[in-house]
């Protein structure tokens, strides 16, 4: 998969994300963002290694994924890093 | 007055207005394209940030080696470390040009980033060990000349740009191109004799020309990222 389809589907999944008061559990998200469950699990871990998300549970030990104040900025910016990305060929 | 040859106060101040434009110039560049380099992890954005960041120092180290031609030409004396400062040119200068290299070729190259930096590091660490044994700045040219000429037969062997009536280069590669030429130029500079005063000072202008337009396009493209 090419990078720019890479900071799309990150975009993607940071979207649904929001869209879901910014919280949805792990697998709503994986059938949302539509990819295989393997491509996910690269992406949720990056997401996770870059505090793009982060993972909360309820009382009853469920897992909820919400934004990071970084998921935000990515989604406020994520047009201008492709136009920079796009500007220079990178 | 010898065209060819300048008075050493002139010499010198030329010079350091230069390394100071072209190093103030880079750093922001580098410093601007921090934020979303954070974000996003980009490989690409770091390739292009790096051309800039060893661009400043191999600018920087071949400011002191000037300056050390001209403490030499003063004094008679030449600094100890004189000799160790072709390191430091053939390394950081040759991490610049494969980072150019680097950013034309990102979509199309699979490497890992291990395997690059093993590369680089490699072939930038040989080649300063013999700059530093061989003294001979035209070798360096010779090897980052082989380097950015490699790029370019396989950027081109494969192009996505068939058609005759598509552009050979686009515009970004001509500006990478360009950073690379004026880097040989300002290398071949080091030679008084060369240049007239004049050619030296139309030639330094032109390359910050470059650098300029390389900011105002990155400036233009994050001017949101910088005012929130």
């Amino acid at each position: 998969m090419s990078k720019r389809g890479k900071l799309e589907i990150i975009y993607t999944m940071l979207i649904i994300i929001r869209e879901h008061d910014n919280s949805i559990k792990p697998t709503p998200l994986l059938r949302y963002t539509n990819i295989s469950s393997q491509s996910f699990s690269e992406y949720y871990n990056e997401l996770l290694n870059k505090e793009l998300i982060r993972e909360e549970f309820d009382n009853k030990k469920r897992k909820y994924v919400t934004l990071t104040d970084k998921g935000f900025e990515y989604i406020e910016k994520y047009k201008m890093i492709l136009g920079f990305i796009e500007e220079f060929e990178l | 007055m010898n065209p060819y040859i300048l008075p050493v106060k002139e010499f010198f101040a030329i010079e350091i207005i230069y390394f100071l434009i072209i190093a103030a110039l880079c750093l922001a560049i580098f410093l601007r394209t921090r934020e979303i380099y954070k974000l996003t992890g980009h490989r690409s954005i770091g390739f292009f940030r790096n051309i800039f960041l060893y661009f400043t120092i191999g600018y920087f180290f071949r400011f002191l080696h000037l300056a050390i031609i001209i403490a030499k030409m003063n004094t008679g004396l030449v600094p100890l470390f004189h000799r160790f400062n072709f390191i430091f040119i053939g390394y950081f200068s040759t991490l610049a040009v494969f980072n150019i290299c680097l950013a034309t070729l990102a979509k199309k190259i699979k490497f890992s980033d291990i395997q690059i930096i093993i590369w680089t590091q490699t072939i930038a660490i040989v080649s300063s060990i013999i700059l530093f044994m061989t003294k001979s700045l035209g070798f360096i040219v010779l090897i980052q000349m082989t380097i950015f000429i490699v790029t370019l037969i396989y950027s081109l062997v494969t192009s996505k740009r068939p058609t005759l009536s598509s552009k050979l280069f686009s515009s970004n590669s001509i500006t990478y191109g360009m950073l690379f030429m004026f880097w040989v130029i300002s290398v071949i500079l080091f030679n008084r004799r060369m240049f007239t005063m004049n050619m030296r000072i139309v030639l330094y202008i032109i390359s910050i020309l470059v650098f300029v337009s390389i900011f105002i396009r990155v400036h233009k493209r994050l001017k949101y990222v910088q005012e929130r």
